[in-house]
């Protein structure tokens, strides 16, 4: 089976600058692996984020996702790929104010007809979907309905979880999304979501600097050990 | 494609903000049509203060001065016409009408103008619109008189109402003719031309009134007019004539035969060339109202660019957000993009509607207070293409947040800018 991400050999550099920002020997993230990816601001990790999902191009080097060469794929193709394959969750404001939290959960479904087509699949419906990812990790039924702006930031953290779940991507990769949680509902949403990547297969990378949280993943890995790059300049 | 969906959602959401930009918009269309409007028929109802006269007549001056004094009753007349010329020339065979116009009296600020009954018959104006009577009929009686719509407004006269004539144009004069009232016969509609600000009296009034006078003074115990004795007079001299023709091929030759006359120096206009060659003495008026509307367009589409710009920033977590969804830099592009357009095409779709309303409403009040006859009329192709000039210009400046967004899209990827 093909790894959800490989890189071998990655170099990144930006235009006109003469030291690269990533130089990433060898990283594989395995199906099914949740890896917690530590480092501080400036290490690169956005950059790496923003390559792995095809939003920013112009690496040397290695870097496949789902077995695609990503600087071989048109911006289109990249953009579907991100569409149908991964799931994002970010730090805070990850909902779209406009639309009701079930509109929210089920956007990727909206986007992605690969997405629809395994969520009907799996739950009959994107909306059976979506509210059983929901009662997964515990929100209540009568959040379903509510304008977006009335639900706590845990709660919208775990409508965003749903919604990088929905229809099954191979990956999702959460960018610090318990920052803004208080100590006791960030262990509970973890758990929350290992399990249910766990259960689904569905490979997890966490990044976080929140070193407490490490012991709950498969494999730990320090952006400052991963990346050569002279790079620990701002990014 | 749901992208669409969530771009009318985002705008639905944003509504407030993008009806009040639509409203901005909306308000200065609507200017711009009633700027170019009033420019439009500011023209118009200038080149057509006289139409169904062919010549006008009067003695050897400029042709912009008989104009003025004959027509629009500004400033004097530096001679007369002798009655006997008046009558020879009116006597041609192939002239089908001619109107006399005696000036030189006044009521109040308002200009005299002693005439015939023909008057009513033949002054036309606009689109050889003729004179109407909103209250009573032409003069009889020596000394009725017909009153236009303005100076019955403004000094609040009526049907039956007598007033004293000054000698004169002054606002104020010191040797009126008060001897000899006279009694308001009609009231004029509006017609938005000088008619509006005239009183007509009949030429044997004029003369009546001058009887023991002489160059504008009263004669120390000379005999005035006594109505119950004396019997009209016939003028010995006029100021000027309104001329039809027959046919309108023998304007020229009868202009010719006027500008000859041997008896006395005479001249013919011809009223529609002299207007046309006024109006383009004003042309600076035409030139500052199109500026004006060049100027009003410009703030609005200013103001559209800095709301969508202010509320750009704001959004860029919406877009780095939709980005992560899988939308393309291109997406965000055409979402700013159409969006800018969106909100010009509502403006200006309002603002068409707020400019027909507007017409609606202030028509019959422009015509009652100022005389102006302004149409309500379908929308004229040059103002259609305006239009859609300024919305096209709207959408292309929306590219200017749209490629803003763009880069943004670019660089921020997918970190939330908090």
């Amino acid at each position: 089976m093909t790894d959800v991400i490989d890189i071998d050999d990655l170099q990144f550099r930006w235009q006109g600058a003469s030291a690269s920002l990533l130089q990433i020997d060898d990283f594989k993230l395995a199906a099914g692996e949740r890896v917690f990816l530590c480092g501080q601001s400036g290490s690169g990790k956005s950059t790496l984020l923003n390559l792995i999902t095809g939003v920013q191009d112009g690496y040397s080097g290695q870097l496949q996702v789902l077995g695609q060469e990503m600087r071989s794929l048109r911006p289109a193709q990249r953009d579907s790929l991100r569409a149908a394959s991964i799931g994002y969750i970010f730090q805070q404001f990850n909902l779209l104010p406009y639309l009701s939290v079930l509109d929210n959960a089920g956007l990727p479904c909206r986007l992605s007809p690969e997405r629809k087509a395994r969520a009907i699949a799996s739950f009959g419906s994107v909306s059976r979907a979506a509210l059983t990812l929901m009662t997964e990790l515990g929100l209540d039924a009568d959040c379903f309905d509510r304008a977006v702006s009335s639900l706590s930031i845990g709660q919208q953290q775990r409508v965003a979880a749903v919604r990088a779940l929905i229809g099954g991507p191979e990956l999702i990769i959460a960018d610090e999304p318990t920052s803004a949680l208080d100590t006791a509902h960030r262990q509970r949403f973890m758990q929350q979501l290992l399990a249910t990547c766990g259960e689904r297969g569905i490979s997890l990378l966490f990044v976080s600097h929140d070193n407490g949280l490490r012991e709950q993943f498969d494999r730990v890995v320090s952006m400052e050990e991963l990346n050569q790059g002279g790079a620990h300049v701002l990014d | 494609m749901y992208w669409i969906e969530l771009a009318y959602r985002s705008l639905l959401n944003r509504r407030l903000t993008v009806v009040l930009t639509a409203l901005s918009i909306a308000i200065s269309v609507m200017l711009v049509l009633s700027v170019e409007k009033i420019r439009v028929d500011a023209k118009s109802n200038f080149t057509n203060t006289l139409s169904g006269t062919d010549l006008v007549v009067g003695a050897r001056t400029g042709a912009l001065n008989l104009l003025l004094y004959s027509v629009f009753r500004i400033g004097d007349a530096s001679n007369n016409i002798s009655w006997q010329s008046y009558q020879e020339l009116g006597g041609n065979p192939d002239v089908s009408w001619m109107v006399p116009l005696s000036l030189g009296d006044s009521h109040r600020g308002y200009r005299v103008i002693g005439t015939t009954a023909a008057y009513f018959q033949h002054y036309k104006f606009a689109r050889e619109q003729s004179l109407s009577f909103s209250r009573g009929a032409a003069f009889e009686e020596l000394f009725d008189t017909v009153i236009g719509s303005e100076v019955a407004r403004r000094l609040g006269y009526a049907v039956g109402d007598k007033i004293a004539l000054s000698h004169g144009t002054g606002v104020v004069s010191f040797s009126n003719h008060d001897d000899l009232p006279f009694t308001i016969k009609g009231l004029l509609d509006p017609t938005g031309t000088p008619v509006d600000r005239s009183l007509h009296v009949s030429l044997g009034a004029i003369e009546a009134i001058h009887q023991g006078w002489d160059n504008g003074v009263k004669l120390r115990g000379a005999k005035g007019f006594d109505p119950a004795t004396s019997k009209p007079l016939e003028p010995e001299v006029i100021t000027a004539a309104l001329v039809g023709m027959k046919s309108r091929l023998k304007t020229f030759a009868f202009q010719r035969h006027v500008n000859k006359y041997s008896e006395e120096p005479l001249m013919a206009i011809v009223p529609g060339a002299t207007l046309q060659q006024l109006w383009s003495m004003l042309r600076f008026v035409e030139s500052t109202l199109l500026a004006i509307v060049a100027l009003v367009a410009c703030s609005s589409l200013l103001g559209l660019l800095t709301v969508i710009m202010a509320g750009l920033n704001e959004r860029r977590r919406e877009i780095a957000l939709l980005r992560a969804l899988g939308a393309s830099a291109r997406h965000v592009f055409g979402l700013l993009c159409g969006e800018a357009a969106l909100i010009a095409l509502l403006g200006s779709l309002l603002g068409v509607l707020f400019y027909y309303a507007l017409l609606i409403v202030m028509s019959p009040l422009l015509l009652a207070n100022f005389g102006v006859v302004v149409q309500v009329d379908v929308l004229p192709l040059n103002l259609i293409g305006y239009l859609l000039a300024l919305v096209c210009f709207a959408g292309l400046l929306g590219l200017i947040p749209a490629w803003r967004a763009y880069r943004f899209a670019l660089s921020d990827g997918l970190t939330m800018r908090t």
